[in-house]
């Protein structure tokens, strides 16, 4: 298999799904450099799967285009799946196979396979290949799925909510696993998760999809940094009225003015300070939750 | 493919033993029968009439195996959902459905090549009655093609349907809804004035060209993904709701 040495790993140019008369997926453009771990996320019905779906060739985009490596998605689809490892939410491996079984079964398909590597894994994550599928936890399954995903040391890793429904012990196990695979080579990763605080652990860059659209793409550290929630408290009589540039999300409750700004700087502050009467006023620094929490809420007040 | 081959006849190889009993069973209880008779001193029977006999037996339970051949060539792996796990793989559709067609057409192959070769080498070598004969004692050759026509109607009617739904119990059983849509249609029709006319003029070729519609239709529509189509709509009434 040949294939050009493309900047983006992942790239999709007005990519657009939908499902009779609901767009699942709108006008998606998307840029994930080689190398780079991007964590995907966005609520329930946001449009993730359905994207990831489409990078892998299992949907047919309804217009645009998505390449993975520089490959068509929907007409390279057997390439692309030879460069790409994929971990979706529900395994469905073959449930009357053995650990071993399995193996043997996908080795074949893959130009790269690495036995090596594989035993590595099997050993790693304690995978015995005399058990049957059928008779594994759920978090071995996720295991197993993880080892056949990056087996035959795929370019890109492809994670659609991998660790759902795992228990902490398993999840951290598992992230562990991919953070190894991040470390041995380099690798591009999409991460989607609702775990948000596993997506801040591995994520480079954060893509925030809400309604089937990519409403923010930037650094993790960026987002992390330049977002704040300040809480004011306003002084007997004050009432709250425009607030600054940047805000995303704010919530009014008697005196307490809560509102989160996405692009912080101390100007945020000093224009509360001259336009209102404040009692007191501090920034509150944020996790990746609370910021995915308000984004989501301001985007759907403002609908 | 090798593997693809090994995964095919795994999942359907309980059903493989059973053809495999049905299409050699009565072959063997017949024969085993006669050699006892003669071993204990008595005459067995072995004109023509056997050999006819045993292999409409085989034949007509051999139906139910190449039915489910049919039924459960696509529809199984998605009943349980391993086709999605098969669809993350870095296999073409076409070698996915060679694989599978491989698996369900050769045993099919295989059973009648063991009915023919019983009644057209082995009999005629045991009787010295020629086979041509032997075929013409029963009833001239007529239920060699409508054996024939069932074995591609069920079998490509099964096809289809395992392509369609998710329930290989389901194909299998619309294959035989099919064959009884085929048979209440030629007749509803007024096709056939008499039943021996009938089988004779229309029964055998519909049946044939049911089948085989129905065998490539279910690989058109398995290799150009038109169940996205459907899929896609009900995915999208779940997403509106």
């Amino acid at each position: 298999m040949t294939t050009a040495s493309p900047t983006f790993a992942i790239e999709t140019v007005g990519l657009s799904k939908r499902y009779g008369t609901k767009d699942a997926v709108r006008d998606l453009s998307l840029r994930i450099p080689r190398g780079e771990a991007f964590g995907f996320i966005g609520p329930n019905g946001a449009g993730k799967s359905t994207t990831i779906k489409m990078l892998m060739g299992l949907a047919r985009p309804s217009a645009g285009e998505a390449r993975v490596l520089g490959l068509d998605a929907t007409r390279d689809c057997v390439a692309v799946k030879q460069c790409v490892g994929y971990v979706p939410e529900m395994h469905n491996i073959y449930r009357w196979m053995r650990v071993g079984e399995v193996i043997a079964f996908c080795r074949p398909l893959y130009e790269k396979w690495n036995d090596r590597y594989c035993a590595d894994l099997l050993k790693l994550f304690e995978l015995d290949p005399q058990n049957k599928v059928k008779q594994l936890s759920k978090g071995m399954v996720a295991k197993l799925a993880l080892l056949l995903a990056v087996a035959h040391e795929p370019e890109v890793l492809i994670l659609d909510e991998p660790t759902s429904g795992l228990d902490p012990v398993v999840r951290e196990e598992f992230l562990d696993g991919v953070l190894r695979t991040l470390c041995e080579r380099e690798r591009t990763i999409l991460f989607s998760s609702h775990t948000l605080s596993d997506v801040q652990r591995i994520a480079d860059t954060i893509g925030l999809i809400f309604e089937g659209r990519l409403i923010d793409h930037c650094r993790t550290e960026d987002l992390l940094n330049g977002t704040k929630r300040i809480r004011a408290v306003l002084r007997d009589g004050c009432v709250p009225g425009p607030p600054p540039e940047g805000t995303i999300w704010q919530r009014v409750q008697q005196r307490e003015w809560l509102i989160t700004v996405r692009g912080f700087s101390p100007s945020t502050l000093e224009f509360l300070r001259t336009k209102y009467l404040l009692d007191n006023i501090e920034v509150i620094d944020l996790g990746l939750e609370d910021v995915f929490k308000d984004l989501i809420k301001g985007r759907k007040a403002a609908t | 493919m090798k593997s693809l081959l090994w995964k095919d006849y795994r999942i359907n190889r309980l059903l493989l033993i059973f053809g495999l009993v049905v299409c050699f069973g009565p072959w063997i209880i017949a024969i085993a029968r006669n050699l006892l008779i003669e071993w204990r001193g008595g005459e067995a029977w072995w004109a023509p009439g056997f050999w006819v006999d045993v292999y409409g037996i085989s034949l007509i339970l051999s139906l139910f195996t190449f039915a489910m051949l049919g039924g459960n060539a696509v529809a199984a792996e998605r009943a349980d959902r391993s086709a999605e796990f098969l669809g993350y793989l870095p296999v073409s559709r076409g070698a996915v459905l060679a694989s599978k067609s491989i698996i369900a057409l050769g045993p099919t192959l295989l059973f009648w090549a063991v009915n023919l070769a019983a009644l057209f080498i082995v009999a005629p070598s045991i009787t010295h009655v020629p086979a041509a004969d032997i075929i013409a004692k029963s009833d001239g050759g007529e239920s060699l093609g409508i054996f024939a026509g069932l074995t591609v109607l069920l079998f490509g009617s099964g096809w289809f349907w395992s392509t369609v739904l998710s329930s290989h119990g389901l194909a299998t059983g619309m294959s035989f809804v099919t064959l009884t849509a085929v048979l209440m249609g030629l007749l509803g029709l007024g096709l056939g004035p008499g039943l021996d006319s009938f089988l004779e003029k229309w029964f055998v070729s519909v049946c044939v060209v049911v089948g085989i519609g129905g065998y490539v239709a279910g690989c058109a529509y398995y290799l150009y993904r038109l169940e996205d189509v459907f899929k896609d709509l009900i995915d999208g009434r779940k997403a509106t709701a």
